[in-house]
């Protein structure tokens, strides 16, 4: 069973006051018996020896016996020398006791104690005699204070114990109630009202470093959000132009009669754009899947040489078409533990991008290189145009266009494809880093971690695998 | 009525120019918004759609150099971003009118006509000169209560010349509001379409409408002149 704070607070609380106490308690009540039992002791002592018959014509004024005292004086031979006018009960047996409590019926309990001394002789002059003198004296006053100090100490004690108890428990509650407020903030954040946080000034200080590490966390979710929520505004912004595009275009086409050619044509564009706003919505799907898919990577070993020579196949037939030469200078034996699915995406992305963007006659380079800690990275560059300083922070942001919309001769560049290539990136345990220059051309370099590289060594058979692999089948 | 369009989206200008000349309009395109502003700022214009998202200069800065320079061009502010913060500023920018993508014809049309109507300050899409009646909407003249049908281009010029009611219309100012920057300037275009209008609304009605101001160009009124 678990137990509240407030309950093992107060169960400590009462424990050990009260543990204290009776130790403390027992300890001054048992002092205070003995001391009080000595004094109890001498002045029944000191009213015995001042007996007559014991003092004899000694000095001082005699003390007065009290009403309940009794005495008995025997010589040594057990003859009764003096006596008062109670009995005084006898010691038991032949056995003297010096001090003892004795209880007789109808009176307070006695204190009894026997001295022997000795006294003048009576009939011999001069001489001594040893007797024992038995005196009692009431224990009354002695019983009532120690009674009265024995409920005193029980009695303090118990309302100790309560009221220290009684405090913990409402300082104990008070102290966690901030938290059941803070309890309340949390329950009403969703992911419209990120942007609460938890105030560290109303909880106890001990709880800052709990009450500091959830605002952080509120915050990254409420950037996650923010930046989800970012891209879904920008990529259905995105879709509005082709989609506004297609309809003006039927609409007005539709608006009057037109001959079969016109309508052919105005069909032949239809089918463009709508070919275009296929491909944003993929990826736009892409990234979704992305997401999702983090968690289901299959992580596997891959060739890199292989993986990325594939690569640069499918970038030259879009070479082609634009004059550029896709060059390749990948070491052999090179093996990465990354998901296949995704080095080939990102890979795709920056190479189409390399020959897209660059100029006729121009080269794109693919090459591999390992670095220093362990790690590889892998370079596409080109020679085309470059991309300007200020544009060069922002390129990796969801439909950044360094021109700040499409281009004239028609939107191939959804803009969207660094976007992914970065993320594919980041999920690999590496990032992108570009270097441009205005007019020579750009790098674009995949900076993967040794994590993401495989120990395993290349063979021998694995660098024939791979030369017989690169000769691209067509 | 000449419209610039200013939108960087091929297909989607190209939509726009069509189906604007379809109307009636002398339309000019352009993708780019430095060259926008440059039109803009050199041609008289009824109106301008203008695209926000444009390379070269964006239509936020078109449009605030425009007013700038006080050119009352009415703006029709087109574009896929639609926040209200997005609106609010086009118009306080000095947009007349913003229409978010996509968009139905019939109503890009009718807010086309409106600012049209709002730069020549006529308040009413029917526009009354004596028993003349003229229907911007749906294209439509009627005097005396007869229905006169006319070509594209000749309701376009009365409707011009009854925008400016009252006010002398060079040739080449009527020429500027008709024609876009790929027609060819013949010499006598303007005068034969004025021929054509008042061949059918004057020819047949006791009180002319048309008049002719020699060396200075035409005017359309029912007042008597000075």
């Amino acid at each position: 069973m678990r137990h509240t704070v407030t309950r093992r607070v107060a169960i400590a609380i009462l424990a050990t006051v009260w543990v204290t106490l009776v130790v403390g308690g027992c300890f001054a009540y048992w002092t205070t018996r003995a001391m009080l039992l000595a004094d109890l002791d001498d002045s029944l002592r000191a009213r015995a020896l001042s007996l007559p018959l014991v003092a004899g014509g000694a000095n001082g004024a005699p003390i007065p016996l009290h009403a309940s005292d009794r005495y008995l004086i025997q010589n040594e031979v057990g003859r009764t020398v003096a006596r008062s006018v109670q009995e005084p009960p006898l010691a038991g047996g032949t056995e003297l006791i010096d001090a003892t409590f004795v209880r007789l019926p109808g009176s307070h309990r006695l204190r009894r104690i026997a001295l022997r001394t000795s006294v003048a002789a009576a009939g011999s002059a001069g001489g001594l005699e040893t007797v024992t003198i038995v005196f009692s004296g009431s224990a009354e006053s002695f019983d009532r204070v120690l009674s009265r100090l024995a409920l005193a100490l029980a009695g303090t004690g118990l309302l100790s114990g309560l009221a220290a108890t009684l405090v913990a428990v409402h300082v104990s509650r008070a102290a966690l109630r901030p938290l059941h407020s803070a309890a309340d903030v949390i329950a009403m954040i969703d992911e419209r009202s990120l942007d609460r946080r938890l105030d560290a000034e109303s909880l106890p200080p001990e709880l800052s470093p709990l009450v500091d590490r959830t605002n952080d966390m509120l915050g990254r979710l409420g950037h996650a959000f923010a930046q989800r929520r970012q891209f879904l505004a920008d990529a259905s912004h995105e879709l509005r132009t082709p989609v506004a595009a297609l309809l003006s275009t039927l609409q007005v086409s539709l608006r009057r009669p037109r001959t079969e050619q016109a309508l052919r044509a105005v069909l032949a564009h239809c089918l463009t754009d709508v070919k275009m706003l296929w491909r944003l919505v993929e990826r736009l799907l892409e990234q979704v899947h992305t997401e999702q898919r983090s968690s289901q990577d299959k992580v596997e070993e891959v060739e890199a040489a292989t993986a990325l020579a594939a690569c640069a196949h499918v970038a030259r037939q879009l070479a082609l078409n634009a004059q550029v030469e896709v060059i390749t200078d990948l070491s052999p034996g090179l093996w990465l533990r990354v998901d296949a699915d995704r080095l080939r995406s990102m890979m795709l992305n920056l190479l189409s991008n390399a020959v897209e963007h660059n100029r006729p006659a121009g080269t794109v380079q693919l090459r591999t290189e390992e670095t220093p800690g362990g790690g590889v990275k892998l370079i596409v560059a080109d020679t085309g145009g470059g991309i300007a300083a200020e544009h060069l922070p922002h390129i990796f942001e969801p439909f950044y266009r360094a021109h700040g919309a499409r281009s004239q001769t028609g939107d191939r560049h959804l803009g969207l494809g660094l976007y992914l290539a970065q993320s594919h990136a980041v999920s690999m345990g590496g990032r992108i880093e570009v270097a441009s220059e205005v007019g020579r051309g750009t790098r674009f370099t995949v900076v993967l971690p040794p994590d993401a590289v495989s120990r395993r060594q290349g063979k021998l058979v694995d660098v024939l695998r791979n030369a017989h692999c690169r000769i691209p089948m067509d | 009525m000449r419209i610039l369009v200013a939108e960087d989206h091929p297909s989607l200008a190209r939509s726009l120019c069509d189906g604007l000349r379809d109307e009636g309009y002398a339309v000019d395109i352009t993708f780019d918004g430095a060259e926008a502003l440059y039109l803009a700022s050199t041609h008289p214009y009824d109106c301008v759609v203008l695209d926000i998202m444009l390379p070269g200069l964006d239509g936020w800065q078109v449009l605030q150099q425009l007013r700038a320079a006080s050119r009352h061009i009415p703006v029709l502010c087109l574009t896929a971003r639609d926040g209200v913060a997005d609106r609010v500023r086009g118009l306080d920018l000095g947009a007349d009118d913003y229409l978010p993508k996509p968009f139905e014809w019939e109503e890009l049309l009718a807010r086309i006509r409106a600012a049209i109507r709002h730069g020549h300050r006529q308040p009413s899409s029917v526009l009354v000169i004596g028993d003349l009646e003229i229907d911007t909407v749906r294209k439509s003249v009627v005097r005396a209560g007869r229905t006169i049908p006319v070509t594209a281009r000749e309701f376009a010029l009365l409707n011009y010349l009854a925008f400016r009611k009252g006010e002398v219309v060079s040739r080449s100012e009527i020429w500027e509001h008709l024609y876009d920057m790929n027609d060819v300037n013949t010499s006598n275009v303007v005068d034969v379409y004025i021929a054509y209008l008042r061949n059918k609304i004057d020819r047949d009605a006791p009180v002319k409408l048309i008049h002719t101001r020699r060396g200075l160009g035409y005017v359309l009124t029912n007042e008597p002149q000075a």
